[in-house]
């Protein structure tokens, strides 16, 4: 048809292509049977790096030829290095007269107590695993090295969530290293058909990163986009899952998250047994779930482990409150500034006499309120945590009260700030919660020049907007738009368990185009 | 590229919030005083035969859509004479929309704002809202129609429990005989609203599957008239007839009476903005179909016909010199003459359709 | 992506261009009115307006105690009313704003020239609510408005509650609202009665936070006749006893306490009361071969005893029922005399021209020209039938349980 979605599956490079060109040079640079050429070259490739240690050794294995150890000291646990690799080689009793390449093999099955171990014929390849941390040993006369992995990992402890806190649930968290990450993963799903792809991202920072799904659970199609723009991408650093939400992601210009990101590996479990694909990136706890709707914002792990109608209650309240962290400052502009008649007189009497001798209009009043208290959440994440406290006496005591005081702005004006700013923080995802942030303030500028009308365009155009977003394929509006009833039962209220396990798994990220 | 594609759901939810649309708005049937319901109810039921006709018309040739249709009928030459009046018809309607819309807004809530801009915005909104074609704009529906369901529901129990309504009002019953309700009936009303339901002839072609699709439409179509028939008896139950024929919304009026406990009072801002989501959504797919239907005649690409449309559509709303002026005209010329006129050419259409069929039976 | 981006901005930068807040009027730019007055005076519209005066009613700032006259009364004129409230722009600096007015109090001789013009500007214009309770008064209208109420801080809204109270507890007078002046006025009557409000008590007006330092003020405001409307023109007057009887008639009476006389002879006095909580009146004409019609009117009510004078034991059926027939008689009683009242006036404002219309749309057609004046012709017959649900948490007399240890 004439207005189908243009299909995007291409993103554009973000870094030039000379890097790409050389990395690809290099993967055909072979070993020589030189010992010191081969040492010169690995020189080169790493570029001359001062931490580069290289140790020749004679080996009572075959005494006569020159081995050498090669490895980056401040990546390899010294330990491994002495007792399993170093000790073994020295005081070997084997005693052989293989020469060159079999004698590589030989040392990597039969001497290293390593588990991890392989014969690698590109100089390009041991000079990456150097970099990670591996160790290399080189033999005269072979074209191939030994890599050993001995890799030191400086991981921080698994902790308790910061970000999306539950009373009830698991108080566990992912941390930066995508093997923790996996084993909190593994930890949860036993299954043998949790499939996990691997790949490496980013040309500078070679960031490892997994692509996690349930085979059989989520749909084909939608891993085999996720996968292909994962490999579409280029760009020379990711340094957290942000990069690569942005760029997998469907479309870039608008507020609302169309990739979800969360740090509970519960979360992520429930999203991968509903058919949801999550990647996993080395380096940042926050691990992306996609295909993501609108609604599932507003789903915390949580309400699946308390009982269903508290569970419902909770889930209609956090819509209630995205709504009014929306709407209310733009409501209230418009109810007071516009269509007083709406208000009963008596409240309208209160207000009005709170309003006297505000110098401000009712707009610029909200404005300013609002940017304000966004001034002071900013500030409050940013600033070094011993002084937190201070700024919330600050904010909330000296600004707010004295602002009431001074009769700079009314107090009306105050409660419903800070009641929204209240609101937002009921949102589970915090990228929503910026979304409607930022909707919030473009809805008070309409109401300001067209009451309520105004706001019910601006609804009406965010509702267009969201309407029109996809997630992987998925509508992002389902299952209101499209509709589907048996999804609802998980929507806006949450069923009782037994009801939610008749749902057959794999029907619900279908994505559109599949539902022939 | 992906195909268009409908879902039975969501052609009845449009044809719903399409046909609440602006009715609350134009009176209609006044004339026939305490009987005007019961002109809404045969109008809804020659609406339904004609409705019926067009489902014979679809069925017939089940992926084609207006232009299409005509095409086939009476050939490419004729055909295409026969349909540029429809598309422009249903741009001209959408920009009768814009001004009933601006005018109610003006009327009500903005009364200082100048139109060009509540027009600007309206048209701009509406473009956006096609923008993305047949398939979005659809789903829209499906986000729109829960909010327009709950406030009527929630504005009809808050008149009821105000008390105001009484039902003695509609008596008596044909007091006045038959001619003032056929007078009505015959050709408004049965034009607007009911016979708006032309303009689905556009969007059948995309509902999969198709086998739903009368059904869907038929009692879609049974619904949204007992609504609107049962919204009528209600205005009237709680303004007379006396009363009703003076204001010139009732709908609004009604709302203004709403006053419970103390803080539930004047509610008609409310009603404005239902009715501005109502009209919101009838012009915008009177805009699908024009530009779907003049995209289709001179080969354009649609979103270009969409841009080149919707400045037309605009500029048109400020022809007419004032309200008066346009209700006048949408009393004299519109509703008597233009939409009966688009719809004789569908009947012409059916006829040409089923004598050809059955000349091609007789032959064969 | 440029253009990507702009599809997404379009509709928001087109907004933003359009700066301009048309309609803006912010809350300390608006002078909210909460009660309107019209007078007729020498060929022109007076209007007086009653304006709050927000600071002084709320207790914002803590120490105010009503230092301040909660609401300012003054007056405009002009050929019309809506120039007379145009004129009030020279002397206010706010704008004068509608939307909250909750009474129209309109003056006898305004009355008498016609309410359609003040009818005529709530349907015109959006700020305005038909929802305003009317009054009519003798003499000047804006005395009405100038009157404050003890307890009560806005004297236009308290008015309203005082006469909503009225109509649910202790039917009277129905709240008229405009909407059903409009109604009525609009159906096949076309007439109305509206209450009357007046300042009963010393011709002392309470306008000043002065008069309320003293624990009785010296005068108030009651509301005392009911004015018949015909066509848009006051026509007379009913008495508070004349009038007492129509809300029986037309199916208005919510909560209404009756003194009736329990004892055997039928003509003591009315020491005795019962509350009807809830009643019902259903109309039904007869029209007879030549053209007479007979109305028949049942009620139906419900009620509790409140007062109690007699001896005789409540426990008792057979004095139950007694009760029960007193209190229809008395019942009936007041519907016959506001009949004959309207009979009198010769204007239906019991709207039993309705009903007539409902059942013989067709022959109304022709008895609706001279229907007022053949009022007399109707015959009206009443049944009331009451119903005795409560006698109360006592069984007897006060006095009767005294004597009879």
């Amino acid at each position: 048809m004439f207005f189908g979605k243009r299909s995007k599956a291409t993103q554009q490079p973000l870094s030039a292509g000379t890097t790409d060109a050389s990395k690809s040079d290099r993967k055909t640079n072979p070993f020589t049977p030189s010992l010191k050429t081969n040492l010169d070259a690995l020189n080169q490739l790493l570029g001359h790096s001062s931490d580069l240690s290289s140790r020749s050794l004679g080996s009572p294995l075959a005494p006569d030829i020159t081995m050498s150890i090669l490895y980056l000291g401040d990546l390899v646990d010294d330990t491994k290095l002495n007792e399993h690799v170093l000790r073994p080689l020295l005081s070997s009793r084997l005693q052989s007269d293989l020469r060159s390449n079999d004698l590589v093999e030989l040392i990597g099955e039969r001497v290293i107590e390593i588990g991890s171990t392989s014969v690698s014929v590109s100089l390009n390849e041991c000079a990456d695993r150097l970099l990670e941390g591996y160790c290399l040993l080189l033999i005269q006369e072979a074209a191939c090295g030994l890599l050993i992995d001995i890799r030191e990992i400086k991981v921080r402890q698994v902790s308790e969530p910061s970000a999306e806190t539950v009373v009830r649930g698991a108080q566990i968290s992912f941390n930066e290293s995508i093997s923790t990450n996996l084993n909190l993963l593994r930890q949860i799903l036993r299954s043998p058909s949790l499939h996990v792809e691997e790949m490496e991202v980013g040309s500078e920072t070679r960031t490892q990163l997994a692509l996690i799904y349930l085979d059989g659970v989520a749909s084909s199609d939608t891993v085999n986009t996720v996968r292909s723009r994962l490999q579409a991408i280029q760009i020379s650093s990711v340094l957290d899952s942000g990069y690569i939400e942005a760029l997998i992601q469907d479309k870039g210009y608008t507020p609302f998250p169309t990739i979800k990101n969360t740090e509970r590996p519960d979360a992520v479990a429930g999203g991968l047994l509903e058919g949801q694909i999550a990647i996993i990136v080395d380096g940042s706890p926050f691990v992306l779930v996609a295909p993501v709707t609108f609604f599932q914002q507003f789903q915390s792990p949580e309400d699946y482990y308390i009982r269903f109608d508290i569970a419902t209650f909770l889930r209609l309240i956090r819509y209630a409150a995205f709504i009014i962290s929306m709407t209310l400052p733009s409501l209230y502009i418009a109810v007071t500034t516009f269509h007083q008649e709406m208000l009963p007189t008596t409240l309208l009497i209160t207000l009005a006499a709170q309003r006297e001798g505000i110098p401000f209009p009712g707009l610029v009043e909200a404005l300013m309120m609002e940017l304000t208290f966004e001034i002071l959440r900013e500030a409050g994440v940013r600033m070094p945590r011993a002084i937190g406290p201070a700024i919330s006496i600050v904010g909330a005591l000296v600004l707010g009260q004295a602002a009431v005081d001074a009769g700079i702005v009314s107090a009306g004006m105050v409660i419903i700030v800070s009641f929204t700013a209240i609101c937002n923080f009921v949102i589970p995802q915090l990228n929503m919660a910026i979304a409607a942030r930022l909707i919030r303030f473009l809805f008070m500028l309409l109401a300001g020049m067209f009451g309520l009308m105004g706001i019910i365009a601006g609804v009406l155009a965010v509702m267009i907007h969201v309407v029109r977003l996809e997630s992987f394929g998925v509508p992002y509006m389902s299952p209101l738009a499209p509709f589907s009833w048996s999804r609802m039962k998980d929507t806006f209220i949450r069923a009782p368990l037994q009801k939610l396990i008749k749902r057959e798994p794999h029907k619900v990220f279908q994505p559109d185009n599949k539902q022939k | 590229m992906k195909q268009t594609r409908i879902s039975n759901y969501q052609l009845a939810l449009m044809i719903m919030l399409f046909m609440i649309g602006n009715t609350p708005l134009v009176g209609g049937g006044t004339s026939a005083k305490q009987d005007a319901w019961i002109v809404y109810l045969i109008g809804a039921l020659v609406g339904g035969l004609f409705l019926w006709m067009l489902l014979i018309l679809q069925r017939r040739s089940p992926e084609a859509d207006l232009p299409e249709l005509f095409r086939q009928l009476f050939g490419t030459w004729l055909g295409w004479v026969l349909v540029l009046p429809q598309g422009i018809i249903f741009a001209y309607q959408s920009s009768r929309n814009i001004r009933d819309f601006s005018d109610m807004t003006v009327m009500t809530i903005l009364t200082q704002t100048p139109e060009w801009s509540i027009k600007l915005i309206i048209v701009a909104l509406s473009l956006y809202a096609i923008w993305g074609g047949v398939q979005y704009f659809f789903r829209l529906a499906e986000l729109l129609f829960p909010i327009v369901l709950f406030s009527y529901v929630f504005l009809i129990l808050l008149i009821m429990l105000t008390g105001l309504p009484d039902f003695h009002r509609l008596q008596p019953v044909l007091g006045n005989g038959w001619g003032p309700i056929l007078r009505e009936v015959f050709p408004s009303m049965i034009a607007f609203p009911f016979g708006q339901m032309l303009t689905m002839l556009l969007f059948w072609k995309y509902v999969t599957p198709k086998d739903g699709l009368r059904s869907t439409t038929l009692s879609a179509y049974g619904l949204i008239s007992l609504f609107i028939i049962f919204m009528k008896m209600l205005s009237l139950a709680v303004l007379g007839p006396g009363l009703l024929d003076y204001s010139t919304i009732p709908l609004l009026e009604v709302a203004q009476l709403i006053r419970l406990a103390d803080f539930l009072e004047r509610l008609d801002v409310v009603v404005t903005l239902l009715l501005v989501i109502g009209l919101f959504i009838k012009l915008s797919l009177l805009m699908l179909a024009a530009v779907l239907t003049i995209s289709a005649l001179f080969k354009l690409p649609y979103r270009v016909c969409a841009a080149i449309l919707a400045p037309i559509i605009y500029g048109v709303c400020f022809l007419e010199p004032n309200s008066s002026v346009h209700e006048w005209i949408g009393e004299h010329i519109v509703i008597p003459y233009v939409i009966p006129g688009q719809m004789l050419l569908v009947v012409i259409a059916f006829l040409v359709g089923f004598v050809r069929k059955s000349g091609r039976q007789s032959t064969g | 992506m440029i253009k990507h981006w702009l599809r997404f901005m379009y509709p928001f930068i087109l907004l933003l261009l359009l700066c301009g807040c048309w309609n803006r009027v912010e809350m300390n730019e608006i002078g909210v009115i909460s009660a309107t007055a019209v007078d007729w005076k020498d060929g022109k519209w007076i209007v007086s307006y009653q304006l709050v005066i927000p600071q002084a009613i709320s207790s914002h700032s803590g120490s105010s105690s009503r230092s301040e006259a909660p609401v300012n009364v003054f007056s405009t004129e002009g050929a019309s009313i809506r120039q007379a409230i145009g004129e009030a722009s020279r002397e206010m600096s706010r704008k004068l704003y509608f939307a909250h007015n909750q009474i129209v109090v309109v003056s006898e001789s305004a009355a008498r020239k016609g309410i359609s013009a003040i009818l005529e500007i709530y349907m015109r214009n959006p700020d305005a609510r038909e929802m305003v309770s009317m009054f009519i008064t003798k003499g000047s209208s804006r005395k009405l408005i100038e009157q404050l109420l003890p307890i009560e801080k806005i004297p236009g809204n308290a008015i309203q509650r005082l006469i909503e109270n009225e109509a649910g507890n202790n039917s009277l007078y129905p709240d008229m609202t405009l909407y059903r002046v409009l109604l009525d006025l609009l159906g096949p009557e076309q007439a109305t009665g509206i209450p009357e409000l007046t300042i009963a008590g010393a011709d002392e007006p309470l306008n000043s936070l002065e008069s309320l330092k003293t624990t009785s003020t010296k005068s108030k405001i009651r509301l005392g006749n009911l004015a018949v409307i015909q066509g848009d023109q006051l026509k007379s007057w009913l008495s508070q006893e004349d009038a007492a009887g129509l809300m029986w008639l037309t199916d208005e009476v919510g909560r209404v306490t009756i003194g009736f006389d329990c004892s055997k002879e039928q003509n003591g006095p009315k020491n005795s009361a019962a509350i009807v909580s809830k009643a019902t009146t259903k109309h039904k004409p007869e029209l007879s071969a030549d053209g007479r019609v007979t109305m028949r009117v049942t009620v139906k009510a419900n009620g509790s005893l409140l007062e109690y004078a007699c001896p005789h034991k409540l426990t008792e059926p057979e004095i139950v029922k007694q009760i029960e027939r007193r209190i229809a008689e008395e019942i009936e009683a007041e519907m016959m005399k506001s009949w004959h009242a309207v009979q009198r006036i010769e204007t239906d404002i019991v709207g039993f021209g309705t009903v007539v219309n409902r059942a013989y749309p067709k022959q109304w057609k022709a008895m609706r020209t001279e229907w007022n004046q053949n009022l007399t012709d109707l015959k009206l017959e009443v049944k009331v039938t009451f119903n005795l649900t409560r006698v109360g948490f006592s069984t007897r007399n006060f006095k009767d349980a005294q004597n009879s240890e």
